[in-house]
């Protein structure tokens, strides 16, 4: 796993615009960054994925455990939810995506930091930038990215009806990217995908319904399960016949909690780091998360902190594992879950060892064995 | 890196009738621009970290019994819904 500064190509935006990638700047700062690339080998790329599969069983071991014990006190669930998040699981519920954050410097054994299995983006860039700028820097060379091909594949296997809703917030050209972008693959798989805002959704005393008033059977939303529980609309879920995606067990993997509840089921495990909902007990220093935070947000870690929205939902405390320092930057992979089966990455860096939304997204490759 | 704007709100009746709702719960006529009372809106007051999840009862009652603007909220207040 090597960083390779390298010249960026002329003509990089007009690409990314000509893609459709709206947001390679963000708040006027570079967030596609190609002046770099990640060189991997082929051994590294199947301990990637091996590990991407390994923590998928753990997560859903861990899931399962969840929810025959009625774990969500740990987990931050309130009581009120906990039905619903049970009766989607035991309807096994099929999950689309989740991208896993990952420790890791190439040698020794990667760490998860976290599980993004509701609400994951930079998946757009991960699936589709990056390959296009791999057929142009390194046209001989591979990428660990099926992504594509696994989201079309995914879709008619999930028992969906033959219209699905897409939804997001307004006024973020990153979440409206990914959810168009998931919406591309669902119309290649031969869906209806229609789009609204997450605000325009309708609710008939019976049925969630779209601007025309047909109902919402089946709906895509890049908006987190513990917003929509909170918002006013909330209380007609439960009664609501409605397909989620991500259902609601994703709750079960998507908060900080369950990076606890996986220390605890399988202790000592190589790819996970301790941790617990209580300080001080992880053997050495530790980051402290909020257990619904994202993005970075009010993270305590040694010599760093970020303010943010989160944290009086309580915290998860987290073994310190710094991520590794190249060219002052420092990477965090984000392993790709495809209907359960690992399938890309996608690299962000940070000048800070905290990732956030500002973090900038660097490509990569590897080199098959000839 | 999301700047929170005003939440749009179409509602659909006997008619069409637009209105915007912004973050506090108020209604806006969008042919006059003045500020009116949503039917039974409750506003918005959603806070990250509120530990029983429960949301409101309330809502904003359209023409044709459709009631609109009861999801964004919580994200809007959050700022964004990535990760």
């Amino acid at each position: 796993m090597k960083r390779h500064p390298i010249p960026p190509r002329r003509d990089w935006r007009e690409r990314a615009r000509a893609l459709g990638f709206a947001y390679a700047d963000i708040a006027g700062e570079p967030y596609w960054d190609e002046t770099a690339c990640w060189e991997f080998t082929a051994g590294q790329i199947d301990h990637l994925d091996d590990t991407l599969a390994e923590l998928e069983r753990l997560c859903r071991l861990a899931a399962e455990h969840a929810v025959r014990h009625d774990r969500h006190a740990l987990l931050g669930i309130p009581d009120t939810v906990w039905p619903l998040v049970v009766r989607s699981w035991e309807r096994q519920e099929p999950s689309l995506y989740g991208r896993m954050d990952l420790c890791w410097d190439g040698a020794g054994t990667p760490k998860l930091f976290e599980y993004n299995a509701d609400t994951p983006t930079a998946l757009f860039e991960s699936s589709v930038v990056q390959w296009e700028w791999l057929q142009c820097a390194f046209p001989g060379a591979d990428q660990f990215n099926s992504i594509h091909e696994a989201l079309i594949a995914a879709w008619p296997r999930m028992g969906l009806p033959a219209t699905v809703h897409f939804t997001c917030q307004r006024d973020s050209a990153e979440d409206r990217g990914n959810t168009d972008y998931l919406r591309d693959t669902a119309i290649q798989a031969g869906f209806n995908a229609p789009f609204l805002f997450i605000d325009q959704i309708g609710w008939n005393g019976r049925r969630f319904v779209d601007l025309p008033g047909d109902e919402i059977a089946a709906l895509f939303k890049l908006y987190p399960w513990e917003f929509l529980l909170r918002d006013t609309f909330g209380t007609h879920i439960e009664q609501a016949p409605t397909r989620w995606i991500e259902p609601a067990w994703r709750l079960l993997l998507a908060g900080k909690g369950i990076l606890a509840l996986l220390w605890e089921l399988f202790p000592g495990h190589p790819n996970l780091l301790p941790a617990y909902r209580e300080p001080g007990k992880a053997g050495r220093q530790e980051i402290a998360k909020p257990l619904f935070g994202r993005e970075g947000a009010n993270i305590t870690a040694p010599g760093h902190a970020t303010d943010g929205p989160y944290g009086a939902e309580g915290t998860v405390y987290q073994a310190w594992h710094p991520l590794p320092q190249v060219d002052g930057r420092y990477p965090v992979i984000g392993g790709w879950i495809i209907a359960g089966r690992p399938c890309g990455m996608g690299i962000r860096e940070d000048a800070t060892p905290i990732t956030r939304d500002t973090s900038r997204f660097v490509p990569h490759f590897f080199r098959s064995p000839t | 890196m999301r700047s929170p704007t005003a939440i749009s709100l179409a509602l659909l009746g006997g008619g069409v009738i637009a209105m915007a709702v912004d973050v506090r719960g108020h209604c806006r006529d969008p042919a006059t621009g003045q500020l009116i009372a949503c039917t039974t809106g409750s506003g918005s007051h959603f806070y990250i970290g509120h530990g029983a999840w429960t949301g409101s009862s309330g809502g904003f009652h359209a023409l044709g019994g459709v009631m609109r603007g009861g999801f964004g909220a919580a994200g809007h207040a959050a700022g964004g819904s990535g990760s």
